[in-house]
């Protein structure tokens, strides 16, 4: 799967390099803002089994706080990025505090509910947040001599970040905290009788999942220069869930494969199907009863019986897959 | 003082909403996130039916009768399919939900599609001192008569007997000779039909408009997070309550009108996760 | 010889239902204690009141000369008391070792580390080998749980407690539902248990269960109806009533 991700990531990479258009560039740009959004809701999702439909107050937030804090707040653009992390990070460990002392459809509400306040927030604080028209006028950052406004420059910068993110959070994922987060979530009850801390796991995974939300709103917010409460709606907040679904949430690629698929369909799928969302929709239930994990858990399934006919292969990652 | 009635019919129309999410998350654990959906689906299929001419009752009953039949056919072709997977559920709601939405764009487009209130409905009665439109009225009588209905259908008969027994403990249900496919297939059609039932009435009010699905939900949210999951009482008193600061509050405080909406529901979620009004059994 | 753990006067109900009423008990340490009783005697809620799943209405419990019976269970499980379930609660996708390796890492501080890898902890590996050895379970190390027989799965939930270095173990029914040859595969490995630990044992199955026991306490109707030394409460009249009664 390793390699199979790697070509993918090649390939993508080489499209990029001769055929840059700008707008595929900029495309491609959001496919690794996503997937790097994807990949930290499955990390909640996927590893300590909680849904949240709020995951979009982490994106929205760290993104209407760098845009804020470097046009009004005259900040520099690396600046406002740290700060804006930050504040979102202390946000959602308050938030997470709370939210982590309850499960399953309690959670779902909770989460749902600061995705909405957030949400609100942004459409209603209209003096801070421009409301409806969004704040804009926002400049990327330069790193040295490489100017970041430069399509294919930026692609690359959001590539090395998804790619670095995407190293951690695999490595968090094989590491004891990862076995001890997937524990958890399959037995909370002999969990805490052996020792762990429940609570303390399940919220260090919300505010993992949220900073890399976070970074994901900032590279957003540098990609458009501009920030609205769309990204902060119910609506993405589904989006990307679906991202998270349809790749497989348990799976070490799977929610890029989902975003892959989840973008790609939205923006090129209107020539064939005239109701994308629709069909979204329509997938998502499929995937939900023929392939509750994912297509990446299925499409690995199908390349290893292919090599190899014997016992199963044990996924890279001693977790549930 | 219009605030108040507009607080009162649109918390009328908020319980419906509700009633029929505890319903279907009471007997089923399944919240269903596209009852929103339903409820956007009763108000166009209610416009259609009265731009069709059909009197307004008529009206009712097709939006009602149309989100049932959906909400059977999904609750029997997807979610007993998925079987006991929680999630599982959940996200098949969501996708309902997004089908419903997407669908009703392209059938009816995206401009908000006004309804006429009926005919001897559409006069203002005095009442102390001030005027108010009739139908909002009606929209709260109406609801406050199903809420009573409901709650004799629940308390009173057997079916509601067996309903409260039925909601612990499946095994107890099946026991009793109710068969469950039957009950969560009726359970899911009556919520929804409560929904789009909810949908109809509001649409001369609110008209029915794209997005309404996802401005509604919340807000049935909130109302089950503070009223308690299993309370009747507790979603009737907190829809007012809800659709009061709703109401009011983009008046009073138009930056924060969602903060303060939503801000308790957080609170009461963290520290008592059953509700105001729930037990802990739930 | 002083008492690992003291409990008195505890008393548990549930909304208007007493479970259990005025029990006290006192565990030597190093005993071999086993609570016996018909169904709804309350056996399973006084160890889960001793384990922390419960809190108790009234009464109190002392482990080690500290007062517990306010703390959570994952707080007991630090200062040494370890359970198993009646129900496996095992994870089921991950293999034996590594279920042990889990179970190993819970009271060490590295569980907090998210850069050492999972299959990188060589000495809670090793350990774990060790008490998988100790259960018998070792040549099934590799083996994902979800393949294992139900006897083996029940000796991983000793293998389990065991990881936790516990001084008090709770075992709830660890014979239940295995087969007479698993049963006494059970109580061999019951048996080794190191002396230093002590242990009390909720059972139904008196006869295997007699043998590993020391002192025996039988419940009825949420009391302690006779306790003592084993062979006296084997001998007893009232231990008789208990069980006949029925």
């Amino acid at each position: 799967m390793t390699r199979f991700a790697l070509l993918l990531l090649v390939v993508v990479a080489g499209l990029g390099v001769f055929s840059p258009s700008d707008f595929y560039l900029s495309f491609a740009s959001r496919i690794c803002i996503y997937g790097l959004y994807a990949m930290s809701l499955a990390l909640l999702l996927g590893e300590a089994g909680l849904m949240s439909f709020g995951h979009t107050a982490f994106f929205g937030i760290a993104a209407y706080g760098v845009g804020w804090l470097s046009t009004a707040g005259g900040l520099d653009p690396w600046v406002a990025a740290a700060a804006a992390l930050a504040i979102a990070s202390a946000i959602g460990f308050a938030f997470g505090a709370f939210a982590v002392r309850v499960t399953d459809t309690a959670f779902v509400m909770i989460t749902l509910a600061l995705g909405q306040v957030a949400w609100g927030l942004a459409y209603r604080w209209v003096s801070v947040t421009g409301g409806d028209n969004g704040l804009t006028g926002i400049a990327r950052p330069s790193i040295g001599p490489a100017d970041l406004t430069r399509p294919l420059t930026f692609l690359v910068f959001c590539g090395l970040v998804l790619f670095v993110s995407v190293l951690a959070i695999d490595r968090l994922r094989g590491s004891a905290l990862g076995a001890s987060i997937r524990g958890v979530r399959d037995q909370p009850r002999r969990m805490s009788a052996l020792g762990y801390n429940v609570w303390a796991i399940r919220l260090a995974t919300f505010v993992c999942s949220g900073f890399f939300a976070s970074v994901a709103g900032i590279l957003d917010c540098w990609q458009q220069r501009f920030v609205s409460p769309v990204s902060l709606s119910l609506l993405d907040a589904t989006l990307v869930l679906l991202m998270v679904v349809i790749g497989g949430a348990r799976s070490r690629f799977g929610p890029l494969v989902g975003t892959v698929v989840v973008m790609g369909f939205n923006e090129f799928a209107d020539h064939f199907v005239s109701r994308t969302q629709a069909a979204l929709g329509v997938v998502l239930i499929l995937i939900v009863i023929f392939m509750p994990s994912g297509i990446a858990p299925w499409l690995q399934g199908r390349m290893s019986s292919r090599r190899s006919a014997g016992a199963p292969k044990l996924s890279e990652v001693g977790g549930a897959k | 003082m219009t605030y108040l009635l507009s607080s009162l019919s649109f918390g009328g129309l908020l319980f419906l909403v509700t009633a029929g999410f505890c319903l279907i998350f009471g007997i089923m654990r399944v919240p269903n996130l596209a009852h929103g959906g339903f409820f956007m689906l009763g108000a166009y299929v209610g416009v259609a039916a009265l731009r069709a001419g059909l009197p307004f009752p008529l009206a009712v009953l097709a939006g009602g009768l149309a989100t049932a039949a959906l909400g059977a056919v999904f609750e029997a072709g997807v979610l007993r399919r998925i079987g006991n997977n929680e999630d599982a559920q959940v996200l098949a709601t969501v996708g309902l939900a997004l089908i419903i939405g997407d669908s009703i764009l392209t059938v009816w487009g995206g401009n908000p599609l006004r309804a006429p209130a009926p005919e001897a409905l559409r006069t203002s009665i005095q009442l102390a001192g001030a005027f108010f439109p009739a139908y909002r009225l009606a929209v709260l009588l109406v609801s406050v008569l199903i809420a009573v209905l409901l709650w004799l259908l629940i308390e009173r008969t057997r079916l509601g007997a067996m309903l409260r027994a039925g909601v612990d403990d499946l095994k107890m249900t099946r026991a009793l000779g109710i068969s469950v496919p039957l009950l969560f297939s009726g359970t899911f059609a009556f919520g929804s039909c409560l929904a789009g039932v909810a949908g109809v009435l509001a649409a001369p009010i609110l008209s029915a408009y794209p997005g309404m699905d996802f401005d509604m939900l919340p807000l049935a949210l909130v109302v089950v997070v503070l009223g308690g999951m299993g309370s009747l009482l507790g979603a009737f008193v907190g829809s007012f309550l809800v659709a009061a600061v709703y109401v009011v509050g983009p008046v009073l405080f138009p930056e924060f009108a969602y903060v303060i909406l939503f801000l308790p529901m957080m609170i009461v979620m963290a520290i008592r996760p059953q509700g105001l009004f729930g037990s802990a059994s739930h | 010889m002083t008492d690992i753990l003291e409990a008195h006067g505890l008393s548990k109900g549930f909304g208007g239902l007493t479970i259990i009423s005025d029990v006290s008990v006192r565990i030597p340490a190093g005993d071999r204690r086993l609570v016996l009783g018909p169904n709804g005697a309350g056996k399973t809620t006084l160890l889960n009141l001793l384990a922390g799943e419960l809190f108790p209405g009234a009464g109190h419990i002392v482990f080690e000369g500290r007062r517990i019976e306010r703390l959570s269970s994952m707080r007991r499980a630090r200062l040494g008391i370890g359970r198993t379930f009646q129900v496996l609660t095992l994870f089921e996708h991950n293999t034996v070792l590594d279920n042990v390796v889990l179970a190993a890492l819970g009271h060490s501080p590295g569980r907090w580390n998210p850069f050492r890898a999972f299959h990188d902890l060589t000495s809670e590996q090793a350990r774990a080998k060790s008490i998988l050895d100790m259960v018998d379970l070792g040549r099934l190390a590799n083996r994902r749980v979800s393949d294992c027989a139900y006897g083996e799965k029940r000796r991983l939930e000793i293998a389990l407690v065991l990881a936790q270095r516990p001084k008090l173990l709770l075992l709830d029914e660890p014979f239940a539902g295995l087969s007479a040859a698993e049963r006494r595969h059970m109580l061999a490995v019951i048996t080794a248990i190191p002396p230093e630990l002590s242990i009390v044992m909720v059972e139904h199955d008196m006869e295997l269960a007699l043998q590993f026991a020391r002192h025996v306490t039988i419940m009825q109707s949420g009391r302690i109806v006779v306790e003592g030394q084993k062979e006296a409460v084997v001998a007893d009249p009232k231990a008789r009533e208990v069980y006949l009664g029925h």
